[in-house]
């Protein structure tokens, strides 16, 4: 049996609508964005689980859910069987030092007035792991081990004075100093160079066996899941459409949103020139969902229940777990 | 010794021409600040070595045109006005740094907090500072400067106080927006405490806009005791000092003595420009409004 | 007149500068590019490679502190270079028109996407009338999959793609011989992406579009070009049709960047590194520019500049192994 590290069972975040001072005083019900509406899943210790969608899906706000960046509206997140989403926030900063983020941005993740070596090296003053003399010798490390060369030279420089590549691997690099056993990557490749996506990624994945890691990969980019995710969830206005292993889903997809979004991937090949089986219009307002199955008004196999029911994740055998009335 | 010499001056031109390629006029503009106010605080440190007469003594006839001898004139009671001048600027520049800092010492921390912790504690302290912010600020300076007597430190706190709104709007209103970046919510996942993340995270990030608002409020400060001092509520005669001096002399340009206004005149016009250079010089260099990446 | 084959655009050692506080960079240096009427080309590049400043560049809307310092942009046989800024204000929007990769900014907050057409049309066409203008926008759109009755919509009521089929149609409204779009579906997702990219290849055939596709995606690309030009560091570094090039990229870069783009269709995929990033143009690299990161790197790649050679038929590249 495979330990699960993360837990997630039922959570939900809704965000109040800001509104004017007029429509405040008219409306009777405030109005909430559900960005995540009643979501459950788990990630397997040692495997890269990918969370897929478009903007709006309610992916990123998962991944912040998991950090407790920001505070769940309902349900609870377990990590390594503890119960995180009713920590205190003083207890919480303990469990900090496990599970870290990379964020989409790297140049704006890191502190524009710290020196790169201090940026990443904060988090071992913070936690009071060791002194000023041993965080040095343990940056260059983890420097070194995150091809950031030459380190003493790098240590040194200031965020704005490296390229893209160079800043995502020193965030990489800050979130790994602390041996964390999670983390979240949120886009970590879409600001990079086309170039230097493909190393950014290889890192990332020979820093997972090194360093016994567990990720969640967020991402819009369903040919990169493909190459570096384990399993997938597809999400869409704050649900779980289909999850499974990557070779279920991607060869056989059960919910007609993952076949659409599938086909809407472009291929760089362009002997692979085909029709795309997409459906029309966009993503709706995440404030007031369409009733039933949320898919449903741009669904090509739309029924009669699908606007009435809500339809539940099923399981199809092998983990593979579809939320659709035509299974 | 001599080699070295000029190699430390190579490098600080080499150094200057590199700087001037790279910001262009802004650090012209800084650099011709720089120039005046270092000429200022030079004569200031140096007046007694610098100024031929004693600025309180009366060396000479009363209402004397420029001359050899006295290079700026007389005032009304024979005193050196070139002396005069070189001595104010001890008293000018003293009261003008001092209000800077007490105002900023006040304010920055109080924005800082402000803006970072939010909620109720932010409006009462922001609707405080709107009201000091709508008085204006020479009548409020007078207010402050009667109710505190003269002195140096005194009138230094009175000007400070005018000041304390700048200050704790600048630096909340750029904490509100450096709370809101990413490196923040990146130092919380760290597990950063509050006082790690307003210490290490916001304020190097927002002091460098407050280094520019200070070197524009000196030049400000500058102005406002000058103000003071022209009223009357500044330093007690006769201790020599621009404002005063200017307010003295007034009564005498009818008959022709322009010169004992004149020089005092020009000299608080000048700091004030200095510090204005700089001001907005570092204003352009440290927040360029194109950044090129 | 039936002109398709002929050369609309074609540009000569065009050479665009900036000059910037850190120093000169040459954004475009020394590009040579053709262009057939109905042709559809595809400029790729990574950020910074003078992709979008040579789309910039042949509308003249370079921003400031960049200027064109040499080169020829011929347009329907005329230098497009020498002509006046009230002579490129007649052709921009009328002959060449833009599509941009953020719609909202291209799109007045203030007027009705209606208006946007109407107004794009009456400009140049003196002769119409307003209704005829009305008229001719409401056709236009229904073709693009807008509603008629939205045309009385303000561009924030409008999503991200259907503000994109909104500039589609201001660009088309003029029946445009030119079409520049820079990175069209960058800020889309990937359903509505492949939503615009559909319309545009419908348009293509049904306008008989002349379209340059600026992009750093070779997914796009390959859905829609007809010719690919590869830029690196202000050089073009490979012209090809589509598919030879994808068939048999030449240079090293565009071998490097086909492998290591992860690819849906592939069963199982092994990505390749390319090591470094793309230079910094202030401090180019001597020789080729590609060199530091070549894996076939020889002695003479980092002392002389290869040419740019007609290797196969229809298939330039600039490097030394050819």
């Amino acid at each position: 049996m495979v330990k699960n590290l993360v837990e997630v069972r039922n959570l939900k975040k809704y965000f109040p609508v800001q509104k004017g001072f007029v429509e405040t005083l008219l409306a009777r019900k405030i109005d909430y964005i559900k960005a995540v509406d009643d979501i459950s899943f788990n990630i397997r210790k040692g495997e890269v689980f990918g969370l897929a969608g478009e903007s709006g899906s309610g992916k990123t706000t998962t991944g912040r859910l998991i950090l407790r960046l920001t505070e769940p509206t309902e349900g609870k997140i377990f990590f390594n069987n503890t119960d995180i989403s009713s920590l205190s926030p003083t207890e919480m900063r303990g469990f900090r030092k496990r599970m870290q983020i990379i964020f989409q941005d790297p140049y704006a993740s890191l502190n524009p007035r710290m020196k790169i070596g201090d940026s990443i090296g904060h988090s071992l003053l913070i936690h009071k792991i060791c002194d000023e003399d041993e965080k040095r010798k343990k940056v260059l490390n983890i420097m070194e081990n995150v091809g950031l060369t030459p380190t003493n030279v790098l240590y040194g420089k200031y965020p704005h004075q490296l390229s893209g590549g160079q800043r995502q691997r020193a965030v990489i690099a800050r979130a790994l100093i602390l041996q964390p056993d999670l983390i979240v990557a949120d886009e970590p490749i879409a600001m990079a160079d086309v170039s230097v996506r493909a190393t950014l990624l290889k890192l990332m994945i020979d820093l997972k066996h090194e360093f016994n890691l567990t990720y969640l990969f967020i991402t819009h980019d369903l040919a990169t899941t493909k190459y570096i995710c384990d399993r997938i969830a597809i999400m869409y206005l704050g649900k779980i459409f289909e999850t499974g292993n990557i070779y279920d889903v991607y060869s056989n997809p059960k919910h007609p949103y993952t076949e659409a979004l599938l086909s809407a991937v472009p291929i760089p090949d362009p002997k692979a020139r085909r029709k795309h089986l997409i459906p029309g219009g966009e993503i709706p307002s995440p404030i007031n969902p369409p009733p039933g199955c949320r898919f449903h008004p741009r669904c090509p196999h739309t029924m009669d229940i699908c606007s009435k029911e809500e339809p539940e994740l099923i399981d199809l055998g092998n983990n593979h777990l579809v939320a659709c009335h035509l299974k | 010794m001599e080699k070295e010499n000029n190699f430390f001056t190579n490098k600080l031109f080499g150094w200057l021409i590199k700087s001037a390629k790279w910001y262009g006029s802004e650090f012209y503009i800084t650099v011709i600040g720089c120039i005046i106010i270092l000429a200022i605080i030079i004569i200031t440190v140096f007046a007694p070595f610098i100024a031929p007469n004693n600025p309180i003594k009366f060396v000479g006839e009363t209402f004397s045109p420029p001359s050899s001898e006295f290079f700026m004139g007389t005032d009304n009671l024979g005193r050196d006005v070139f002396s005069r001048v070189i001595y104010g600027a001890r008293v000018v520049l003293s009261i003008a740094l001092l209000s800077s800092i007490f105002s900023a010492i006040v304010g920055v921390p109080l924005g800082l907090l402000s803006g970072f912790i939010g909620g109720k504690i932010d409006r009462i302290l922001s609707l405080i500072m709107d009201s000091i912010y709508s008085f204006p600020g020479l009548i409020l300076a007078i207010a402050m400067a009667a109710l505190l007597g003269p002195g140096i430190i005194n009138i230094s706190i009175a000007i400070a106080f005018v000041y304390i709104p700048t200050y704790f709007r600048m630096s909340r209103g750029h904490t509100l927006s450096v709370k809101e970046e990413l490196y923040i919510e990146a130092a919380k996942s760290l597990g950063a405490k509050s006082s790690t993340i307003l210490i290490n995270y916001i304020f190097p990030n927002v002091i460098q806009s407050i280094v520019v608002v200070f070197s524009l409020n000196i030049a400000d400060a500058i102005l406002t005791a000058a103000g003071l001092s022209f009223l009357g509520l500044g330093i007690p005669p006769p201790t020599p000092d621009w404002g005063m001096d200017l307010s003295q002399g007034k009564a005498f340009l009818p008959s022709g003595s322009w010169w004992i206004i004149t020089f005092p005149g020009i000299m608080i016009s000048l700091t004030t420009l200095g510090f204005s250079m700089i001001g907005e010089g570092l204003n352009e260099i440290l927040n360029p409004r194109i950044t090129e990446r | 007149m039936n002109d398709t084959n002929k050369i609309i655009l074609k540009i000569k050692d065009l050479e665009v500068l900036y000059a910037t506080r850190m120093g000169l960079v040459k954004a475009v240096d020394k590009v040579d590019l053709e262009l057939k009427r109905g042709q559809t080309l595809g400029l790729v590049g990574e950020s910074g490679c003078g992709k979008s400043t040579l789309g910039f560049s042949i509308l003249r809307l370079i921003p400031p502190p960049g200027r064109i310092i040499g080169g020829e942009i011929i347009f329907d046989s005329a230098d497009l270079v020498k002509k006046t800024e009230k002579e490129m204000r007649n052709i921009r929007g009328k002959r060449i028109s833009m599509i941009f990769q953020d719609p909202m900014t291209c799109l007045n907050p203030l007027m009705r996407i209606g208006d946007h057409i109407v107004e794009t049309i009456l400009t140049h066409e003196k002769k119409l009338n307003k209704k005829d203008a009305i008229k001719i926008a409401e056709d236009l759109v229904v073709k693009l999959g807008i509603s008629k009755l939205r045309l009385d919509d303000y561009p924030h009521q409008f999503s991200g793609g259907m503000r994109q089929r909104a500039m589609i149609s201001l660009a088309l409204a003029l029946n445009s011989d030119l079409i520049i779009a820079d990175e069209p579906t960058t800020s889309l997702d990937v359903i509505v992406e492949a939503q615009i990219l559909d319309l545009l290849k419908e348009l293509r055939s049904s306008y008989k579009l002349t379209i340059i596709l600026i992009t750093h995606n070779m997914g796009v690309v390959s859905e829609l070009v007809d010719r690919i030009a590869i830029m690196y560091a202000g050089k073009i570094v490979e012209i090809a049709d589509c598919f030879p090039l994808f068939e048999k990229p030449l240079h090293p870069y565009t071998v490097g960047l086909l492998k290591s783009i992860p690819n849906i269709s592939l069963e199982k995929q092994e990505l390749e590194i390319m090591p470094g990033s793309p230079p910094d143009l202030i401090n180019l690299p001597t020789g080729c520019r590609f060199h530091p990161r070549c894996k076939n790197v020889m002695k003479k790649c980092s002392l002389y500049e290869p040419p740019l050679k007609e290797v196969k038929e229809n298939h330039l590249v600039r490097c030394w192994l050819y």
